[in-house]
C-alpha cells in the first residue's frame, strides 16, 4: 500500500478534489463509485452485525434514607435500585396510587420536580407500553427519588394533584403529548397543542409530521366549509 | 342603575408585557382579578419529539432554543446529563470555564429580566443601562462561541475549543466596571418610592405554597426557601468556590427583585474566582466522535437563571441519539405560580407579576 500525500493548504485540497472529479468523468457509465466486484464473490453476512448494548449498571440500595423509605412502603414497592447515583422505586398502578405518593410526601419528599412520560413500545425489556416517571425532591434533606409506574395502552392513572399542586401542568402536558389520561382531577385538557389537535405526537408510532398533516387537513377542510 | 358582572379579558398573546406569546384569560370584577388562566403553546416547536430523531450532538442545538436568553445554562444542563449517563469525567479546566460561562449567562439573563421588569413597571432608564451591560457579555459569548444568543457552547467531555486569549482581559474589564453599574441600578430602584409601591406586597406567595407549586429559582428563594441546586447538589466547580446563596423572606415581588440583584453580585464573585483559579491543562477529555451511551435513564438538573432546569434522558443503547428527552423547564413550572400570585390584585399588577416570574416562552412551550 502506498500512502498518498495529503495536500496541506485549502487551495491545494480543492485542486486535488478537482483532479479526483476529472478522473471520474470518463467513466460515467458506471452507476456508482463503489468498490464492488472483488467483494461481491464473498457470501454476504445475514444483515448488519448486532450492536453491542452496554447497560447502565444497577447497584443495590445501600443508604439509610433509601432503606427507610422502602420500609415505609413495604411490599407496595415492586422493585428498587440505584443507577448513576439515582434512586428509583417502581410502583404498581392502582386505586391506592395517590395514597402511596402521599405517603412518600409525608416522608419528606415535598417537592415534585417533574412528571415525564415515555413510550416504551420500541424499547427492549420493559413490561408495559408506557412509563411515567415522577421525580421527587426533599428540600429539607436534599434527597432525590424517581418513582416509576408502567401503564398499558389505554390504561388510566389517578391524578396526584391533591398531593402536589404542581402536578397540574405536568399531567396536562403528559396527556397532551403522550395521551395518558389522568382521572380524579379537574381540567385535564391540552396545554401546548391546540384543543382540536389530532393525536399525541410523542407516541413512537407517529412520525414527526403525521399529527401536523392531519391537523392541517382538518383546518383546510373547515376553511372550505366556511367559505 | 349600575350592574356588576364578572367580565373576561384577554391579555396577550401579542401584549408587550407578556415577553413573548403568553396569553392570559383574566376574569375581572371591576379592575380586580378574580380568575386567571394562562394559555400557552403558541411557541411549541416539539423540541422533545425532534430530539428523538437527532443525534446527541445535534440535539444540543435544540437546547439553545429553549430559554434563548440563557442558552449557556441549557447547553450545560444537557451536556452534563449526557456525561452523567456516559460516566465521563471532565477536566478541571473545562469545569472552571463552564462555571464561568454559565455565571456570565446568568448575569445576562438577569440583566434582561431587570431591564424588562423595570420597563414594564415604568422605569425606562434601567432598561437602557441594563442592555448596555448585557451587550458587553454577549460580546464575550461571541468571542468564545461565535454566537451571541444561540451559543451551542460546550461539548461532551469538555469544551469545543480552548479558551480564547483575549477573553481574560475582557472579563477583567467587566469585573471592574460592573459593581459600579449595579450600584447605579440600585440607586434608581431599590429605595425608589414608586418602585417599592409597585412591588411590595404584590404577588405574595408563601414558602409552603411555593414548594407545593414546584416553583424554583429566585421565585422560590424570594419566599425564604433555601434551595439552590448549585449548593444542594454542586456540579462543575461550584463546590470549590466561595459564594453565598441569595435568600429573602419577603415573599413578594420586591423580595424577588432583591434576590436577583444579590445573585448578580454573587455571580460576579464566582466569575472572578473562576477566572483567577482557572487551571492549566486539557480542555477536553478523549471522547468518541460518534457518541453512544449505555442503555439506561438519567435525570439531571442544574440551577438555570430561571430555576431548576432538568433533563430526563433515556437511551436505548443502540442508537446514537436520545430515545426520549424530556425537558423540565423552570419557566413552565413557575408559570403555575401566576394565578395564586395575581388573584386579588389589579390588572396593572399582573404586568409586575409576569415580570417577577421571569418566564421565557421558548422554554414554557418547548
Amino acid at each position: 500500500m502506498t500512502e498518498e500525500k495529503k495536500p496541506t493548504t485549502p487551495d491545494k485540497q480543492i485542486d486535488a478534489l478537482k483532479a479526483e472529479m476529472k478522473k471520474d468523468e470518463p467513466g460515467k457509465t458506471v452507476s456508482a463509485p463503489r468498490a464492488e466486484g472483488t467483494v461481491s464473490a464473498k457470501p454476504k453476512p445475514a444483515g448488519p452485525p448486532k450492536p453491542i448494548i452496554v447497560e447502565q449498571a444497577h447497584d443495590p440500595v445501600s443508604e439509610d434514607w433509601q432503606k427507610k423509605i422502602l420500609d415505609v412502603l413495604g411490599d407496595k414497592a415492586k422493585d428498587s435500585y440505584v443507577a448513576s447515583g439515582e434512586f428509583t422505586i417502581i410502583l404498581e398502578n392502582g386505586s391506592d396510587f395517590p395514597g402511596i405518593m402521599a405517603l412518600i410526601h409525608e416522608n419528606g419528599f415535598d417537592y415534585l420536580s417533574d412528571i415525564s412520560s415515555v413510550d416504551y413500545s420500541k424499547y427492549e425489556g420493559t413490561p408495559k407500553h408506557f412509563g411515567l416517571s415522577y421525580h421527587l425532591y426533599s428540600v429539607a434533606d436534599n434527597h432525590r427519588i424517581r418513582v416509576k409506574v408502567f401503564l398499558e395502552d389505554g390504561e388510566t392513572i389517578l391524578s396526584i394533584m391533591d398531593v402536589w399542586a404542581t402536578a397540574d401542568f405536568h399531567e396536562r402536558e403528559v396527556f397532551d403529548l403522550m395521551g395518558i389520561v389522568f382521572t380524579g382531577r379537574e381540567g385535564l385538557r391540552r396545554i401546548l397543542l391546540p384543543e382540536d389537535w389530532i393525536g399525541h405526537p410523542l407516541r413512537k408510532e407517529l412520525s414527526k409530521n403525521e399529527g401536523n398533516a392531519a391537523y392541517t387537513a382538518k383546518l383546510v377542510k373547515k376553511a372550505r366549509e366556511d367559505a | 342603575m349600575f350592574k356588576s358582572e364578572i367580565i373576561e379579558l384577554n391579555m396577550g398573546p401579542q401584549h408587550p408585557s407578556t415577553h413573548g406569546v403568553l396569553r392570559l384569560k383574566l376574569k375581572l370584577d371591576g379592575e380586580t382579578i378574580v380568575g386567571l388562566e394562562p394559555e400557552i403553546g403558541y411557541l411549541h416547536r416539539g423540541v422533545e419529539k425532534l430530539a428523538e430523531s437527532f443525534t446527541y450532538l445535534q440535539a444540543l442545538n435544540l437546547t439553545d432554543r429553549l430559554d434563548y436568553v440563557a442558552s449557556i445554562s441549557n447547553n450545560l444542563g444537557y451536556i452534563e446529563t449526557l456525561e452523567k449517563l456516559g460516566g465521563i469525567e471532565v477536566p478541571r479546566k473545562a469545569k472552571y470555564f463552564r462555571t464561568l460561562m454559565t455565571e456570565l449567562g446568568r448575569l445576562s439573563s438577569h440583566l434582561l429580566w431587570l431591564a424588562t421588569h423595570a420597563l414594564d413597571i415604568g422605569a425606562m432608564t434601567v432598561f437602557l443601562y441594563a442592555f448596555r451591560e448585557r451587550e458587553f457579555i454577549l460580546d464575550m459569548f461571541e468571542m468564545v462561541t461565535g454566537g451571541r444568543l444561540l451559543t451551542t457552547a460546550f461539548r461532551y467531555g469538555g469544551l469545543k475549543d480552548d479558551i480564547p486569549k483575549e477573553l481574560e482581559q475582557k472579563i477583567r474589564d467587566f469585573i471592574k466596571i460592573f459593581p459600579g453599574r449595579l450600584a447605579d441600578y440600585e440607586a434608581l430602584l431599590t429605595k425608589n418610592r414608586i418602585w417599592m409601591k409597585r412591588t411590595k406586597q404584590v404577588g405574595v406567595i408563601s414558602a409552603e405554597d411555593a414548594i407545593n407549586l414546584g416553583l424554583s429559582g429566585p421565585v422560590l428563594r424570594g419566599s425564604g426557601v433555601r434551595f439552590d441546586v448549585r449548593k444542594a447538589e454542586p456540579y462543575e466547580a461550584y463546590g470549590e468556590l466561595d459564594w453565598e446563596m441569595a435568600v429573602e423572606d419577603g415573599c413578594d415581588t420586591y423580595a424577588r427583585y432583591l434576590v436577583r440583584l444579590e445573585e448578580m453580585r454573587q455571580s460576579l464573585r464566582i466569575v472572578e474566582q473562576a477566572l483567577d483559579g482557572m487551571p492549566e491543562g486539557e480542555f477536553r477529555t478523549k471522547a468518541p466522535k460518534v457518541l453512544k451511551l449505555p442503555k439506561g435513564e438519567v435525570y439531571h438538573c442544574i440551577e438555570a437563571p430561571k430555576g431548576e432546569l432538568g433533563y430526563y434522558l433515556i437511551s436505548d443503547g443502540k442508537g446514537t441519539g436520545p430515545y426520549r428527552l424530556k425537558v423540565r423547564g423552570p419557566s413552565f413550572v413557575n408559570l403555575q405560580g401566576l394565578k395564586p400570585m395575581a388573584v386579588g390584585h389589579m390588572v396593572a399588577d399582573v404586568v409586575a407579576i409576569i415580570g417577577t416570574l421571569d418566564v421565557v416562552l421558548g422554554e414554557v412551550d418547548r
